[in-house]
C-alpha cells in the first residue's frame, strides 16, 4: 500500500484533516508563512502541530544553545545536542517531520537585536508566534507588527499554568465552519419560484405515490399556506397554541384516500420528518446582528482605494441586502436532505441553486461598480479579477458567518488590565476557585519581577540534597519579593487584595520551569 | 533556566507529591495512534520509568499527518515497534516495551500482564478494544484512562472499578448503523444503501466466504413487501443463483465483463420483476456493460453539472462519469483478482488468511467499492458519490489532527500523574486513597463561551451495569476459542457445569447479540462452529439467562443470570477440554441456584475426563483442580462453599 506518487500521496498523508478543514483550509495553510521566536519545549510543539499538517514554511528565531533542562522538557533534542544552537538543531528536527515543509532558522542577533537593527524583514510571514518571550521584549515586537498587521500570537508556558494572547489588527473569518446550521430555506419569506413550484402541487389530487414521496418542505410550506389563511396571518406560527394549530393542518395533510384502513398503521416518513423538523424550518430568516455590525462597520461605511476586499464584498454585500435582497442576506443554495424520490429533491435544489447564482451575479455586480469607483477594478490583473467571482460566491455561501476580528495592541494592555481590576469583586468569594484574571494578574507580577531581576521567581538554580533548606528560603525571599511588586504595581488598598496570596504562592513554586505535558497543548 | 538538571524540573514541582513517583511506576499505553504517539512522547519527557506498547497496525501514509513518532520509510512496519524506537532515540534510558499484537485476541494480554502495570491508558479507535481493556482492568482494579478525540473534540475518561462509571456504565451509541437486508438487496434508496451493498459484495467475492455475517448481495425474493408475488417468481425465467455460489463456478474462467453483467442487468431484471416492489418506487434501470462504457453522464439527473466553480479542486473529490466507473470496476475486479489468487498461494505456506479482508486505505479495494456503489445508485437513480466521500462512509472514517491528540494527551498524563499520587507508594495494594480531587475532562470548542477544555465530575457507577456491578462475579472459563464449539459451550459448560436447564445465551459486548435463544430450536449448523468463528475473544462476557418457573407457585418463579467470562488459551490441544478458573464464584452461584432450585435433577454423568489439570497456574490465588476428583455427594456442599474457595463444586 506505500505506492509514493506526487499529489496523490499528499491526499492520503493530509486525508484525516482534509474532512476536518476541507481543501481550502489546506490550501491556506499550505501557503502559511510563520515565525516563531524562542526555540524552546513550547515553540518546538506549536511547530509540530503545524508541520505536520502540511504548513507552507518556518522561521525560527533563537540565540541560545542547547542546555540539559532543555532535554528534560523539549521532545526534539537529545542530551547529545549540548552546546548546539537551539535554532539549527530543532529546525532541522522539525523539517524531519514533514518533507514538505521550509524551514529556516536565525540564530543570531538575538531577537532583542533584530528588532534594535530593525532589518529583519517581518512582513514576509502571515503570523508571528513567540514562546516565553519576556515582556520587554514583547512589547517592542508588538508594537513593530501592529505597524506592520502582522498578526501576533503569544504563547507562554509556566508551571502548570499557559496562556495564549492574540494580536491582531483585523482578522476576517469567511469560512467559519460552523458545526450545525439551521438550513437557508425561507418558508416565512419564500422565493417566488418556490412558491411557483408548490402552488403546482395539489394535495387534493395527488396519487398515492405523489404523496407518499412528497418533500417535507412542501408538506411544511403548504402547511404554512393554510394556517395563514385560516389565521389570516403572514407570518409563522410561534406560540405553542400556533404550533398545535399547524399541526393539526399537517396532520389533515397526511391523510390519503387511496390509503385504506390497514394503511394508517404504515409510518409516513415524509410526514414524520415534516413534524420532526419544524424547529429548524419554521423559523424567521433575517440578517444576524454580526452581519449588521459589519455593514456598520466605519471600515465599510468608508470604504477607499486602501481598503481590503473583505470590505469592498461586506459593501456589495449591503447594496443587495438594501436593494434585490429585500432585507435579507443572499440564498445559500443549500438544501437539506430530505425524505422523497431524487427527481422532486433535485428539482428543490435547482431552485434554491438558481436563486443563489441569481444573488451571486447581482452581487458581485455591486463588487465590479464599487472597485470601480474607487479606482481599484483598473489596477487589478485580468487573473484576479477572474478570481472575484470565485470569491463572491465562497462569500455568499458563508454569508451568515462573516465576521471580523479586532484585538487591543498589547502596549495598550496595561490600560485595560487596570479596568479588569476594578471589577474584581472586593471580598470575592473565596470558595470560587482562583478566576482567571487572578492568574492573569500573578503572571503579569511575575514579568515585573522578570524585569527587575532579571530571573522568574523561584527560579534558580536546585542546591544539593542536604541544602533544601536554602532553597526553602529563596523560595520565600522570593515570595515577599513578588508580594512587594504587587504592592508597587498597583498601589492601591482596594487593588492589593485582589492579588491572592496563595497564586503569588504557586507561582514561586512553578520557578518558570517548563512542564512538557503543558506545552504539548 | 538555572536548574541544574534535566530532571530537576519536574522534581522541583513534585517536592510535596506523595504516593507512587512516575519513575517508580509502570504505564500500559494500548494504542500508539494518534494520542498514541502523543501519549508516550509527554510520558516519556514526564519520566515515566517503564511503559508497554499495544498496537496491531503497521503504518501508513494517512498516519504521517500527525503520528509524528514516524516517517515516510516506516510505512508498513508495525506502530508499535518504531514509536518504541522512537522515544527511546530521545530518552535512552527508558524501559519500553512494544507489543505488536490485537489487545482483543492475542493470549500474551491475559490478566497476569495487565496485573504487572500500575495504570493502563486507552489510546483506541474502536469501541469494541476499548470494551475488552475496561472489562480487563475492571477485572484486575487497575485505573484506566479512556482518551479519544474526533476531529476538534476530545476527552479523557477515568474509570476506577466500583469508583467511577465504567466504559459500559453508559450503553454506547451503535458505531455502525445497520440497514434492513431487504434495502440493501432490493430497494436502495441512498447512496450509502449502495456502499453497504458494495461492501458486502466485496466479501462475495474476494472476502471470507466462512463469515456467518457476510451477507448476501443478490436479490431477496423473501422481501416481505413482495408477499402476493410469488406466482410471478416461479413463472420468471431468472433462477436465482447467490453470489457466492456463481463466483465459485465463475472465479474459473474469470470474466470481469460477465460478472459486470451479473450484478448490474441479470439481477436488475430479476428485481424488477418483483413488481410489487416498484409500486411506490422508481424502477431500476439494468444496465448492460456494452451501454454503460458509452454513458458519459455523470447521472440521470444531471448532478454535479451546475456550478463549475465551486468544483473541489483534488480528483477524488469530483464526481466522474458512469464510463469511468465501469472502467474502475472492471480495472479494480481485475486487481482483486490476482491479489486474492496470490494470497490463496501465500495462505498455502503461511498463517495468513485465504481471502481478502476490505481495507478503506486500500486504493485498489476503495476503487472497487467506489465504482460498484455508484454503478448500483446509477441503475436506482440515486445520487452518485465521490471516492472521498465514499471512503468515509464506507471506511467510517474519523477526521483527525495533531493538535487535539496533544492536548488530550497533555491531559491524560497530568491525570495519570495525579492517579499514581494517590496510588500508595511501594505498595501493590491498588486501592485509590481518594479520588475526590479527580475528574473528567472533555476538550470541545464552545462557540458561546470560548472555552475549549472542560472538567466534569466523575459519575457514580451504573448499579446495573452488567461489566462493573460487583454483584455478578464472572464465571471464567479459559478455552481454545479456535477448537472450541458453540455446542461444547452449551453442553458442557453451561448445561452441565453451570447446571442451567435451557438459558439465553447473550454475547455482552454492547452489540446484542444473541449466540444461543432458549426458544428456538438449535441450528446444528451453527452449534457445530468453533466460538472464534463468532469474532468472540478473549475476555468476551457472556451472559446467561434463564427463567425458572415453578408451577405449583407461581410467586417463586425466578430469573437466574450468570455471567460467563471466556479466557482463550494456545496449550489447550483438545476441542472438548475446559478450565474453570475462580471456583469460589461456582461456589455462591450453587449456593443462589441451590435456594432457588431445591430440585435439581441428580442424574448428570461424569464426563468430565477431558478438564486438564493446571500446572501453570498454581501461583494464581484461585487454583483450579480436576473436577472429576471433586465430584462429591450432594450433602456435602452445604459445607464447604466457602472455606475451600480454590476448588470448584460440582453442583449435582
Amino acid at each position: 500500500m506505500s505506492k509514493i506518487s506526487g499529489p496523490d500521496t499528499k491526499q492520503i498523508q493530509y486525508d484525516r484533516q482534509l474532512r476536518l478543514w476541507g481543501d481550502h483550509g489546506q490550501k491556506a495553510l499550505e501557503a502559511g508563512r510563520v515565525c516563531l521566536i524562542g526555540a524552546n519545549a513550547l515553540s518546538t510543539e506549536i511547530l509540530k502541530a503545524l508541520v505536520l499538517p502540511g504548513l507552507g514554511s518556518f522561521t525560527i528565531i533563537d540565540h541560545q544553545l542547547i542546555t540539559l533542562e532543555d532535554c528534560g522538557s523539549n521532545f526534539f533534542v537529545h542530551p547529545s545536542m549540548i552546546d548546539q544552537p537551539r535554532a539549527r538543531v530543532t529546525c532541522e528536527l522539525l523539517k524531519q517531520l514533514n518533507p514538505d515543509v521550509h524551514g529556516t532558522y536565525v540564530d543570531k542577533p538575538c531577537i532583542d537585536d533584530l528588532l534594535k537593527q530593525n532589518t529583519f524583514d517581518f512582513a514576509q510571514f502571515n503570523v508571528v508566534i513567540t514562546a516565553n518571550l519576556p515582556l520587554n521584549t514583547l512589547v517592542i515586537l508588538s508594537s513593530h507588527l501592529w505597524s506592520l498587521k502582522i498578526p501576533l500570537l503569544v504563547a507562554r508556558a509556566y508551571g502548570f499554568i499557559g496562556t495564549i494572547r492574540l494580536q491582531v489588527v483585523e482578522h476576517h473569518i469567511i469560512e467559519a465552519h460552523p458545526d450545525d446550521t439551521i438550513p437557508d430555506l425561507r418558508l416565512d419569506h419564500p422565493l417566488k419560484s418556490f412558491v411557483n413550484h408548490c402552488n403546482s402541487v395539489d394535495f387534493n389530487s395527488l396519487t398515492r405515490e405523489q404523496h407518499l414521496h412528497m418533500p417535507s418542505l412542501i408538506i411544511l410550506y403548504k402547511t404554512l399556506q393554510q394556517w395563514q389563511k385560516q389565521t389570516n396571518r403572514i407570518d409563522i406560527p410561534r406560540t405553542r397554541k400556533e404550533r398545535d394549530e399547524f399541526k393539526q393542518i399537517l396532520e389533515q395533510l397526511s391523510h390519503h384516500s387511496a390509503y385504506d384502513a390497514s394503511d394508517l398503521n404504515k409510518s409516513l416518513e415524509n410526514f414524520d420528518e415534516a413534524k420532526r423538523v419544524i424547529p429548524s424550518r419554521l423559523v424567521n430568516t433575517t440578517i444576524p446582528s454580526t452581519i449588521n455590525n459589519l455593514f456598520q462597520d466605519r471600515s465599510c461605511l468608508e470604504l477607499s482605494n486602501q481598503s481590503h476586499m473583505f470590505w469592498f464584498i461586506i459593501n456589495a454585500m449591503k447594496l443587495f441586502t438594501q436593494n434585490e435582497g429585500q432585507g435579507l442576506l443572499p440564498v445559500r443554495g443549500e438544501v437539506p436532505d430530505m425524505v422523497t424520490n431524487t427527481n422532486s429533491y433535485v428539482k428543490l435544489v435547482e431552485i434554491y441553486q438558481e436563486q443563489a447564482k441569481k444573488d451571486c451575479e447581482t452581487i458581485h455586480n455591486y463588487l465590479i461598480d464599487l472597485l470601480k469607483q474607487h479606482n481599484r477594478f483598473s489596477t487589478m490583473s485580468s487573473n484576479e479579477a477572474a478570481t472575484l467571482h470565485e470569491l463572491v460566491h465562497i462569500y455568499c455561501k458563508n454569508a451568515t458567518f462573516l465576521n471580523v476580528m479586532r484585538t487591543a495592541s498589547i502596549t495598550n494592555e496595561d490600560d485595560s488590565l487596570k479596568k479588569l481590576i476594578e471589577q474584581i469583586p472586593l471580598e470575592s468569594s473565596s470558595d470560587e476557585s482562583e478566576s482567571e484574571v487572578s492568574w492573569y494578574i500573578g503572571l503579569r507580577l511575575c514579568d515585573a519581577f522578570y524585569e527587575k531581576f532579571n530571573r522568574y521567581p523561584g527560579e534558580f538554580p536546585l542546591s544539593t540534597n542536604d541544602e533544601t533548606n536554602s532553597d526553602q528560603r529563596q523560595l520565600e525571599i522570593d515570595f515577599s519579593d513578588l508580594k512587594q511588586i504587587g504592592k508597587q504595581l498597583f498601589n492601591s488598598d482596594r487593588q492589593q487584595s485582589s492579588i491572592r496570596e496563595n497564586i503569588v504562592e504557586e507561582l514561586c513554586r512553578y520557578g518558570a520551569s517548563e512542564l512538557h505535558s503543558i506545552s504539548a497543548f | 533556566m538555572f536548574a541544574s538538571s534535566s530532571t530537576s524540573e519536574n522534581s522541583n514541582l513534585s517536592i510535596n507529591s506523595i504516593g507512587k513517583l512516575p519513575e517508580e511506576s509502570s504505564v500500559l499505553v494500548v494504542g500508539a495512534g494518534g494520542i498514541g504517539c502523543e501519549l508516550l512522547k509527554s510520558l516519556a519527557l514526564c519520566r515515566f520509568g517503564s511503559i508497554g506498547v499495544i498496537d496491531l497496525d503497521t503504518i501508513e501514509v494517512s498516519n504521517l499527518n500527525r503520528q509524528f513518532l514516524f516517517r515516510r520509510e516506516h510505512v508498513g512496519q508495525p506502530k508499535a515497534s518504531v514509536a518504541c524506537d522512537s522515544i527511546r532515540r530521545i530518552c535512552p534510558s527508558i524501559h519500553i516495551e512494544p507489543f505488536h499484537g490485537d489487545v482483543l485476541t492475542d493470549p500474551r494480554f491475559d490478566m497476569s500482564f495487565y496485573k504487572q502495570y500500575d495504570l493502563v491508558i486507552n489510546a483506541l479507535d474502536n469501541v469494541q478494544a476499548r470494551q475488552h481493556v475496561n472489562r480487563m482492568c475492571l477485572l484486575c482494579s487497575k485505573p484506566l484512562i479512556d482518551s479519544g478525540s474526533t476531529g476538534y473534540n476530545g476527552q479523557a475518561t477515568l474509570i476506577f472499578k466500583g469508583r467511577t462509571q465504567c466504559y459500559d456504565c453508559i450503553e454506547k451509541p451503535k458505531q455502525q448503523r445497520t440497514y434492513a437486508v431487504c434495502t440493501i438487496r432490493n430497494t436502495p434508496s441512498q447512496p450509502i444503501h449502495c456502499i453497504v451493498w458494495a461492501k458486502f459484495l466485496y466479501n462475495q467475492l474476494f472476502g471470507d466466504n466462512e463469515d456467518p455475517n457476510n451477507e448476501d448481495v443478490t436479490p431477496d425474493s423473501d422481501d416481505p413487501e413482495n408477499a402476493n408475488n410469488e406466482l410471478e417468481n416461479k413463472t420468471n425465467g431468472h433462477h436465482r443463483v447467490s453470489t457466492r455460489d456463481w463466483i465459485h463456478k465463475e472465479m474459473e474462467e474469470f470474466d470481469p465483463k460477465r460478472i459486470f453483467n451479473k450484478l448490474f442487468f441479470d439481477d436488475i431484471i430479476y428485481l424488477t420483476s418483483m413488481k410489487n416492489l416498484w409500486e411506490k418506487r422508481r424502477q431500476p434501470i439494468p444496465i448492460e456493460y456494452g451501454k454503460a462504457c458509452l454513458v458519459k453522464e455523470k447521472n440521470q439527473n444531471g448532478q454535479g453539472d451546475h456550478d463549475e466553480s465551486t468544483m473541489p479542486k483534488i480528483t477524488d473529490q469530483r464526481i466522474q462519469s458512469i464510463s469511468d466507473y465501469v472502467q474502475m470496476f472492471i480495472d479494480s475486479v481485475n486487481d482483486l483478482k490476482q491479489r486474492s489468487d496470490k494470497q490463496r498461494e501465500i495462505a498455502l505456506t503461511t498463517k495468513e488468511p485465504t481471502f481478502l479482508v476490505w481495507d478503506k486505505n486500500d486504493d485498489a479495494d476503495l476503487r472497487f467499492v467506489t465504482a460498484s456503489a455508484n454503478l448500483r445508485a446509477h441503475i436506482f437513480g440515486i445520487n452518485l458519490t465521490s471516492k472521498f466521500d465514499v471512503k468515509s462512509m464506507a471506511g467510517n472514517i474519523i477526521p483527525a489532527v495533531a493538535t487535539t491528540n496533544a492536548i488530550v494527551a497533555g491531559i491524560t498524563v497530568l491525570q495519570a500523574r495525579k492517579i499514581l499520587a494517590t496510588l500508595p507508594r511501594l505498595s501493590h495494594d491498588h486501592t485509590l486513597t481518594s479520588i475526590n480531587h479527580l475528574t473528567n475532562v472533555f476538550i470541545s470548542t464552545d462557540r458561546k463561551t470560548g472555552g475549549i477544555i472542560q472538567s466534569i465530575p466523575l459519575e457514580e457507577p451504573n448499579q446495573s451495569c452488567i461489566q462493573c456491578s460487583d454483584l455478578e462475579q464472572p464465571v471464567r472459563v479459559r478455552i481454545n476459542m479456535s477448537l472450541f464449539t458453540v455446542s461444547a459451550l452449551y453442553e458442557r459448560v453451561i448445561r452441565n457445569h453451570l447446571k442451567m436447564n435451557k438459558p439465553d445465551v447473550i454475547i455482552a459486548d454492547g452489540s446484542g447479540r444473541i449466540l444461543i435463544s432458549a426458544d428456538d430450536d438449535e441450528d446444528e449448523q451453527m452449534m457445530l462452529k468453533t466460538l472464534d468463528q463468532f469474532k468472540l475473544m478473549n475476555g468476551t462476557i457472556l451472559l446467561c439467562e434463564e427463567d425458572y418457573a415453578d408451577d405449583t407457585n407461581a410467586a417463586l418463579t425466578q430469573n437466574m443470570k450468570i455471567k460467563l467470562m471466556l479466557e482463550h488459551t494456545d496449550t489447550i490441544k483438545d476441542i472438548d477440554d475446559y478450565i474453570i478458573v475462580d471456583g469460589h464464584v461456582i461456589g455462591e452461584i450453587k449456593q443462589s441456584l441451590k435456594r432457588k432450585l431445591p430440585d435439581v435433577d441428580n442424574d448428570d454423568d461424569d464426563d468430565d475426563d477431558n478438564i486438564q489439570h493446571l500446572d501453570d497456574y498454581q501461583n494464581e490465588i484461585n487454583i483450579v483442580k480436576k473436577t472429576k476428583r471433586l465430584s462429591t455427594t450432594p450433602n456435602e456442599h452445604n459445607t464447604n462453599t466457602n472455606n475451600n474457595s480454590g476448588a470448584i463444586h460440582m453442583l449435582r
